[in-house]
């Protein structure tokens, strides 16, 4: 077992002070070397070489949140070095074959060489991490903030590493687990472990990793594209040891709503993980299924099974406030007046008359079956078994009368839609009637976003783009509305109901092409001018 | 063959788009899209016999694309700022547009119009309020003013004749100023011969042009 889930295992002593006392020092020698303010935040520092001119000088790199400082004094000769992270144009490891544990900074006016590092690729990822950071505070004009939930770590742990070092190690692994998983943007990772996954449609045991966060637990092979798995927690039932052998040592089952079951194996640390998942578990029931009444009853071999029970949620004082709510909402989308909340606007433009025969009518129907059989063996829904043949299948174009669940499951949309029961209803409720830019702007394109289309010829689907555009610029208003965003959304519309099309442009604009429509569209400039 | 480019700006859907194409097109379609970043049309002339094109580029008016469309305005020959003659606040905004436009062009070498759209919309009495208004900020901007409906095609053709005439009028003279400096030996003679020619240009040029 590995990475955080080890960590939360030792947490029992809590250390009270996050920093060792030989990194006090270096903080304290950071501000007076550099003459650094109290709030610039030492992260870390490294032993290395800075090339002034032909001559190497031994001495230290502190990297914290803003800059890269260096400093050496060795014979009487002093070296002293700050840059910005926001000056730096460009890191580069390797950079020249001469010295090949040499990292270059290059600024727009300048270039510098560090060189003899104990742990040059440790080194050069926080670097470019904080470069990196520091650009999103430039872009977004946010200050950064240190992360309060995240484990402490215990008087063994490595001595030279900083509270911030261990917040930023965790937010990349998180942030590579999220885009790896297209998960929603506050799921934090817990912990990894090595296991194995049986593969029922090619009849294997297939090595991989299992990754666990607070909603979901995720499966990648070791072998890319070979098949991964994502179960968000709200759809599991069932978690199970089973009997071990020496065949199949410490295997574990994971249970869906949709009956399919997942069976891992070979898990070093199977208590400890089971432990894990139930108590997140738990956490999911009371957040999600507020009055909805799920049991699990599965009598198992071994002797701990856990199950969903009604019993944990009831009375939960969410409950009578949000069914009060509800009764007061104006816009609700189980009304009949709204069809666009029930149906994709395809399926009621439909200008395909079924008995005529066309190639293209044809071909929609091959692929059509090719998904369906791919269902068949590879299960539906969010849990699906994710291999090389689904990609292959993407690839070859999804079906017009799948693309609306199809989307959504692949974007990753599915999962935020379901765990946010109600926020577009009431997003609506409170953008609609607000005027401002956004809502000016939207009104102005409304009918030259896919006016060729006989569904947005008509109020219907121009009042359901209307209230996406209106609730998204109202739920975002660093992006607010960009022009664009109305075609889009108009497609979107076409293949996906209205709540659902709202969570398609969430994910997009949000997580896919981020930045790419915010108020600077800096994502667009640079596509831009990469071209 | 002269090519001559003229950027088209203006406020969110003041009717940018319509204009060009109703010019180039000849049509006046509902059924357009919102103009994202940038587009461009080319539309072929002969003036006095010389083959001569505009080349128009229409830019998105949304704030925020302003960073790619500006990277577009460079080297324009005329700059076009569109308003809507029903919408005070376009009015206002194309002093911004002019300033953002002048950033990346020679302010001495370039030609301005200011354009107001959409007149088949306003009543008389409405469009000669706006109208007064428009011909101060015309002034002020020291651009050509000029109505138009890109519905009825009002005005829209005799425009784009003016914004070629115009054009095609300056890439002569500064065609004119290059050869004339290259062959420094005998400056005397041809400029005078050609400033000659070039005088009775203009005149023709409208009937040329169709």
């Amino acid at each position: 077992m590995q990475g955080i889930i080890a960590e939360y295992n030792k947490i029992n002593g809590i250390k009270e002070d996050d920093d060792t006392e030989k990194f006090k020092e270096a903080i304290v020698k950071f501000h007076k070397l550099f003459g650094m303010p109290e709030e610039e935040k030492l992260v870390n520092y490294y032993s290395c070489s800075y090339w002034k001119g032909k001559v190497p000088r031994q001495g230290w790199v502190y990297l914290s949140i803003n800059h890269l400082c260096f400093y050496s004094f060795l014979m009487g000769r002093e070296a002293k070095l700050v840059i910005r992270w926001v000056d730096i144009t460009q890191l580069e490891k390797n950079a020249t074959l001469l010295f090949p544990d040499m990292i270059k900074v290059s600024t727009r006016s300048s270039e510098h060489f560090f060189s003899v590092f104990l742990n040059i690729s440790e080194t050069f990822k926080l670097m470019e991490q904080l470069a990196n950071i520091a650009m999103r505070q430039l872009l977004d004009n946010e200050g950064f903030e240190q992360d309060r939930s995240l484990p402490k770590l215990k008087k063994k742990s490595p001595k030279k590493v900083s509270a911030l070092k261990r917040d930023l190690d965790a937010r990349a692994k998180s942030e590579r687990y999220r885009a790896l998983f297209r998960l929603p943007k506050d799921e934090k990772l817990d912990g990894h472990t090595d296991c194995t996954l049986w593969t029922p449609f090619n009849k294997m045991h297939i090595l991989g990793q299992m990754f666990v966060s607070t909603n979901y637990i995720c499966f990648t092979s070791k072998e890319e594209n070979l098949c991964s798995l994502i179960i968000p927690l709200r759809e599991v039932t069932i978690v199970e040891k089973a009997d071990s052998s020496s065949v199949l040592p410490s295997p574990l089952s994971i249970s869906t709503k949709n009956r399919m079951t997942f069976l891992f194996a070979n898990l070093k640390d199977r208590d400890f993980l089971v432990q894990r998942i139930s108590d997140f578990l738990q956490q999911t029931t009371s957040k999600i299924y507020l009055g909805k009444n799920i049991s699990g009853s599965y009598i198992s071999s071994d002797d701990e099974v856990f199950t969903r029970s009604s019993s944990i949620i009831s009375g939960s004082p969410h409950k009578s406030l949000s069914s009060e709510s509800e009764g007061e909402r104006q816009f609700n989308l189980n009304d009949n007046g709204i069809p666009t909340a029930t149906q994709a606007l395809m399926t009621m433009y439909r200008r395909r008359s079924p008995e005529e025969f066309n190639p293209k009518l044809a071909k929609e129907f091959l692929k059509e079956q090719a998904w369906k059989i791919h269902f068949a063996e590879y299960g539906q829904g969010v849990c699906m078994y994710r291999t090389e043949k689904t990609r292959d299948l993407v690839l070859k174009g999804i079906p017009e009368s799948m693309r609306g669940e199809l989307w959504l499951l692949f974007s990753g949309a599915i999962n935020e839609m379901a765990t946010h029961p109600g926020y577009y209803e009431d997003l609506v409720e409170k953008s609609m009637g607000k005027y401002n830019l956004a809502t000016e702007e939207i009104e102005r394109d409304l009918h030259r976003s896919l006016p060729e289309h006989p569904a947005f010829q008509n109020e219907m689907g121009i009042a359901a783009l209307r209230r996406v555009l209106t609730a998204y610029a109202f739920r975002n208003p660093n992006i607010g509305y960009c022009q664009a965003m109305n075609i889009v959304t108009s497609v979107l519309l076409l293949y996906a109901k209205e709540e659902e099309a709202f969570w398609l442009l969430v994910a997009l604009c949000e997580r896919m092409l981020p930045d790419y429509y915010n108020t600077r569209v800096v994502g667009m400039l640079w596509g831009h001018f990469r071209k | 063959m002269t090519i001559s480019k003229i950027i088209v700006v203006g406020d969110l859907s003041v009717g940018k788009t319509c204009l060009i194409n109703r010019f180039c097109k000849d049509t006046f379609d509902k059924n357009y899209k919102a103009t994202i970043g940038v587009d461009f049309e080319m539309e072929r002339f002969e003036v006095l016999g010389v083959p001569f094109s505009l080349q128009l580029w229409d830019t998105a008016g949304q704030e925020r694309f302003k960073c790619i469309a500006s990277t577009y305005y460079r080297g324009a020959q005329a700059i076009v700022i569109v308003f809507d003659v029903n919408d005070v606040a376009s009015l206002e905004h194309t002093r911004q547009w002019l300033a953002d436009a002048l950033k990346e062009n020679d302010p001495s070498n370039v030609i301005l119009f200011l354009v107001g759209s959409k007149k088949d919309l306003s009543t008389p009495a409405q469009y000669s309020l706006m109208e007064k208004d428009a011909l101060k900020v015309a002034q002020e901007m020291q651009a050509e003013y000029w109505a138009v409906s890109s519905l009825t095609g009002e005005n829209v053709r005799d425009f784009f004749f003016r914004v070629a005439a115009l054009t095609f009028e300056s890439s002569v003279l500064a065609e004119l100023e290059r050869s004339s400096t290259r062959r420094i030996g005998d400056t005397v003679r041809i400029s005078s011969n050609e400033s000659d020619l070039y005088l009775s240009t203009p005149r023709k040029k409208p009937k040329c042009c169709q």
